[in-house]
């Protein structure tokens, strides 16, 4: 009984593949409008890539959902683990102040509107001034510790204002204001770790060290005269030390012809960071994906995926 | 003192005064233009910019160079890529608007041409192509002076090629 195309694909994506069922496979795909006219000559070409051929194709037939396989791929391929998750929902209870979020995190912090939400959560019961917090916040841009004054104002109770502020936490979670602080203070970015590096070089122990010995020098020469040297005047010895330091002068020579002097590209590699790196241009060949991201200390990377 | 013994204190003495010269570049392999060989150590000329191009294959190894540990650092987040190896580095000093050219392991090969340099920054083409020759990349970029930027992720053997661009001056 011959199989339909479905049923092929299936077995083949599985790995389970008889003598004749890439002909077979080509024959179908060949005859069936279903499958897009430039794919039908493309697939079942190679034997290593049956199975993603199978698969590929049951995907376009709507007979597979490859959305979690392709998360799996795109995490191990980019993370070294299949575990990426795709969880776009969000937790009932969120969705009343969702946008709020949102749009506050990307004002980093400036104009975040919290007030609204923030009083939304609070227990209605409890906070009867409710409406007057939120207004006077949101006058304020939204700053918490306006909040507590006008709370005062209101003669409101510790608790609430207690109540104010873990929702606001809550809400508003961590805010990263850093890169607002240092863009007000003049910074492209806070120039601290560059500083630290440059800093942390070399440290010089010369001066030090060389302080300590002259110091011991100025008390040694305080004993008595030093006897001269028994061997004054013996010219073989004298031979000999002019010998060593031949020798010690030609190895120092030889050892500088041989061995490159200072350092070159390999030494101290001090990776730019955003705002000290800027892509004016950028064009790829059509068979290749590009990506600017950060590394995991801030430097600039130009990614080249070959396999897209 | 015999004459054996003066001609050996000449010898020193001279060997003492020439020491400056002789250790210096003159002996040292002069870097091929468009190839590798040893990086200079006089420093550029007015307008002129040193690049540098280091050739690291990332692989699952498990090795690090001692000297690419905060490369290693900037890519965790790849973390398949365990071992970092220097295949080779390459250096020129360019003018305004000239060229040279590298060619990088799996038959690669990268152009680098300085466009322009200021007080602060380099601006830099960097055009790469693929073993068959086909331009892979091609982008204009701004460097800071004395950093080096990250380019990356070309499939070679078990790995990638990781190719960290210096610019100084």
């Amino acid at each position: 009984m011959s199989e339909n195309l479905e049923t092929l694909l299936e077995r083949l994506r599985g790995g389970q593949v008889r003598p004749g069922d890439l002909e077979r496979a080509r024959e179908l795909v060949a005859a069936d409008a279903r499958v897009p006219a430039d794919l039908r000559a493309e697939v079942f070409r190679s034997v290593d890539d049956t199975e993603a051929d199978a698969a590929g194709l049951l995907s376009v037939l709507g007979h597979d959902d490859l959305g979690q396989a392709i998360a799996e791929a795109v995490g191990a391929e980019a993370f070294g683990a299949a575990d990426l998750v795709l969880d776009g929902g969000l937790d009932d209870g969120w969705e009343a102040i969702a946008s709020v979020l949102v749009e506050g995190l990307r004002a980093e912090a400036e104009g975040f509107e919290v007030a609204e939400g923030v009083v939304r959560r609070l227990p209605v019961a409890a906070f009867a001034h409710g409406s007057l917090v939120g207004d006077a916040v949101s006058q304020e841009a939204g700053g918490v510790e306006v909040a507590d004054a006008v709370s005062a104002n209101l003669g409101m109770a510790d608790g609430v204002l207690g109540q104010v502020a873990a929702a606001v936490r809550a809400e508003a979670g961590t805010v990263d204001v850093a890169a607002a602080v240092a863009e007000a203070l003049g910074f492209a970015e806070v120039p601290v770790a560059a500083a630290v590096r440059a800093e942390m070089g070399r440290v010089d122990v010369v001066p030090g060290v060389l302080a300590a010995v002259g110091a011991w020098r100025a008390e040694a020469s305080s004993s008595d005269r030093v006897p001269a040297p028994a061997n004054a005047g013996s010219s073989r010895f004298g031979f000999a030390g002019f010998a060593l330091a031949a020798a010690v002068l030609v190895s120092v020579i030889v050892g500088r012809l041989v061995i490159p002097v200072g350092g070159g590209a390999t030494d101290g590699l001090v990776f730019a960071h955003a705002g000290e790196v800027v892509v004016e241009d950028l064009q790829y060949g059509a068979d290749v994906q590009v990506i600017q991201t950060e590394g995991d200390e801030g430097a600039v990377i130009l990614w080249v995926d070959e396999e897209a | 003192m015999t004459g054996f013994t003066s001609m050996l204190r000449g010898l020193v003495f001279a060997c003492v005064l020439g020491l400056g010269s002789v250790g210096g570049s003159a002996f040292a392999a002069p870097p091929q233009p468009g190839g590798g060989g040893h990086p200079r150590q006089e420093q550029p000329a007015a307008n002129r910019v040193k690049v540098d191009v280091m050739v690291v294959y990332a692989n699952s190894s498990g090795k690090v160079d001692p000297r690419l540990r905060e490369l290693s650092r900037e890519l965790a987040m790849f973390q398949k890529f365990t071992g970092f190896q220097v295949l080779s580095t390459h250096t020129d000093t360019l003018a305004p608007n000239q060229s040279t050219s590298f060619a990088l392991e799996g038959r690669r090969k990268m152009d680098v041409t300085m466009l322009s340099r200021d007080e602060a920054q380099a601006r830099v083409r960097i055009e790469l192509y693929s073993p068959t020759n086909e331009k892979t990349l091609d982008t204009t970029v701004s460097i800071h002076r004395g950093k080096s930027m990250i380019v990356g992720g070309f499939k070679y053997q078990e790995g990638k090629l990781i190719l960290p661009v210096s610019v100084s001056y």
